[in-house]
């Protein structure tokens, strides 16, 4: 048993310098190499700390890895002494060995036991949680009935080739879509409206991490967040690890998709993050906070160049297996210097953006003429109705290809606004259904978006348009 | 009325049922939806106990017009809804030690001004492809 305490704090201090490496690369590469190297060489490290054995180390071989490490192994050794010297005194001196069994049996059995409790109360802790967010969850549950919603579920079924029982429910508990193990696996949809091109999009994302069995692996870094309790890099890496599970999920959906696609699906993300109350739960696939990794996260999906990925896979099996004896002695030299340096980069970095956004802000509240001149409109068709409203209808098609983001007017008519405040004294002209907008700026602090249209520059509200 | 219990299991499935009809609603109604998506079929004289609890409690009214006896919800599913999520993350964020653990495991929400930045910056990039 002291053999196995040992090798469990070796193999975990061993992991944790894997772990570390591993966040280190995913900060530093993350943008070169594919999510989906990542996530599999996470998945390579997370049985690394799950499993506290290797096969090619000789336990025997006391190797001085740690400090603590190098104690309890010369704990073990004692261990075996005083057995063996107990055993002798017990024969003699019946009050000798309460003594040496206090001092020298002790350390060891302690450690376990103190392990042991720990493994319980992290276990405990999250079943708990879960239990509890489950049981609220399935009592705001509704079956969906409408067949919307439901034709573009089955589609996508279809198309990704999903022949079991996964279900679709609503539940109005919950601020992001989200993938849950219920009787079924079920795809859970909150309560705001998704056009069908966004449902598409909810959907691609929950069925990989169904197809994936990421739930699974959630499971499973509880588990070894449960064995490596004492271990501070396992929160790093649960961290991490759970951040590149969506990124990667995120770039299958996006694989084959063009501009003005990722640029809607990266808007749902934000848009789930705007409307995210504190719900989360370990159990269940969800969108992880942090302005950093959102940011990653929308990189990665605008991000269309092709990256390598096996490499990435290989190093992680290579460490992980070899993590007991290659890095053993070398834990005292983790190189830290490049995490601080990216500190300060972001930090940089985002005072630089703050700038922007101040900018931003500025040339989006920009206010444009509010005359109305028909000599600006050669060769569009003006008409006036009844009620003296000027619809502008402007003939010349876009092509989607050269404009990144178009959206067309979905009601009958819309008004075209002056200022980014879209009071009805700002209106310039209205456009009639069906007519391609060019979308030149979109804010979510506000509903309007700054559009292009028939030559001018103005605004619309957001809600009016689709994507 | 201020809402200090969550309800019972077997109350609040009538509750959910009740809002998802258009009000006034009668038991036969609520019994056609309960048992059309159910797996457990419900008795009648059991959904009336249960609506003769929600009027006591104050979440329904109840009026006699003619043979049929009609409820109307007296409280709104978003505010129920409100004060159930406000409950729930109270308890399930709550506590300052479980919250340090919470922040430190799960990372911190995003504000408002960050997500208008995020916007922004996925504006620019999308100019710059």
């Amino acid at each position: 048993m002291s053999d196995f305490i040992v090798q469990l704090f070796r193999c975990s201090c061993s992991m944790a310098v894997v772990a570390l490496l591993y966040t280190i690369t995913t900060t530093l590469l993350r943008n070169k190499y594919s999510p989906k190297g990542f996530y599999y060489g996470g998945l390579v490290v997370l049985w690394g700390f799950i499993i506290p054995f290797r096969p090619n180390i000789n336990i025997s071989i006391p190797a001085p890895i740690h400090i603590s490490a190098d104690e309890l192994s010369s704990g073990a050794a004692l261990l075996q002494n005083a057995f063996a010297t107990s055993l002798v005194n017990s024969e003699q001196h019946g009050v000798a060995i309460t003594s040496t069994k206090g001092i020298m049996v002790a350390p060891m059995q302690v450690a376990l036991y103190v392990w042991l409790l720990g493994v319980v109360i992290v276990l405990l802790y999250h079943s708990l949680r879960h239990v509890y967010f489950m049981n609220a969850v399935k009592r705001w549950c509704i079956e969906i009935t409408e067949p919307r919603i439901l034709a573009v579920f089955d589609e996508m079924k279809l198309q990704l080739g999903i022949t079991s029982h996964l279900k679709l429910k609503n539940c109005a508990f919950i601020s992001s879509p989200m993938l849950v193990q219920m009787n079924d696996p079920t795809i859970l949809l909150p309560d705001h409206h998704l056009s069908a091109a966004d449902l598409k999009l909810v959907f691609h994302h929950e069925m990989i991490h169904y197809q994936r069995k990421d739930l699974l692996y959630k499971g499973a870094l509880i588990l070894a967040t449960a064995i490596n309790w004492f271990n501070p890099a396992i929160y790093l890496f649960a961290k991490v690890f759970s951040h590149i599970c969506e990124v990667s999920c995120d770039a299958e959906v996006t694989e084959e998709l063009n501009d003005s696609v990722r640029y809607q699906y990266a808007m749902i993300i934000i848009g789930v993050a705007r409307r995210h109350s504190k719900l989360n739960t370990a159990f269940s696939t969800h969108f992880y906070g942090g302005k950093e990794n959102m940011k990653h996260r929308i990189t990665s999906i605008m991000n269309k160049s092709k990256r390598i990925s096996a490499v990435l896979l290989f190093v992680c099996l290579i460490l992980t297996s070899g993590a007991g004896a290659v890095f053993a002695s070398e834990t005292d030299d983790i190189p830290i210097d490049p995490v601080e340096n990216t500190e300060e980069y972001w930090e940089a970095f985002y005072k630089a953006e703050e700038e922007d956004l101040k900018k931003t802000i500025e040339s989006f509240s920009e206010e444009f003429s509010n005359e109305f001149d028909e000599q600006d409109y050669k060769g569009m068709t003006i008409t006036y109705s009844k009620d003296g409203i000027t619809i502008v209808d402007d003939p010349s098609t876009l092509d989607p290809k050269v404009m990144a983001v178009t959206a067309v007017i979905k009601y009958k008519k819309h008004p075209f606004y002056t200022s980014s405040t879209c009071d009805s004294s700002k209106i310039l002209f209205y456009i009639p259904k069906g007519k391609t907008v060019v979308i030149t700026d979109s804010y979510f602090g506000g509903a309007t978006a700054k559009v292009k249209y028939a030559g001018k520059t103005g605004y619309i509200k957001k809600s009016h348009l689709k994507f | 009325m201020t809402l200090t219990k969550k309800l019972p299991d077997a109350e609040f499935e009538i509750m959910k049922a009740i809002w998802q009809l258009q009000p006034p609603v009668t038991s036969g109604m609520i019994m056609d939806l309960l048992n059309g998506e159910d797996e457990k079929i419900r008795k009648l004289q059991t959904v009336h106990t249960l609506l003769n609890r929600l009027v006591d409690r104050g979440f329904l009214r109840s009026e006699k017009k003619g043979k049929e006896r009609f409820f109307t919800p007296l409280i709104d599913r978003d505010k129920y809804l409100q004060f159930e999520t406000n409950k729930f993350v109270k308890l399930y964020h709550g506590g300052s030690l479980l919250n340090l653990v919470n922040t430190v495991y799960q990372g911190r929400e995003l504000s408002s001004v960050e997500i208008a930045e995020l916007v922004k910056w996925a504006n620019e990039r999308r100019g710059e492809i």
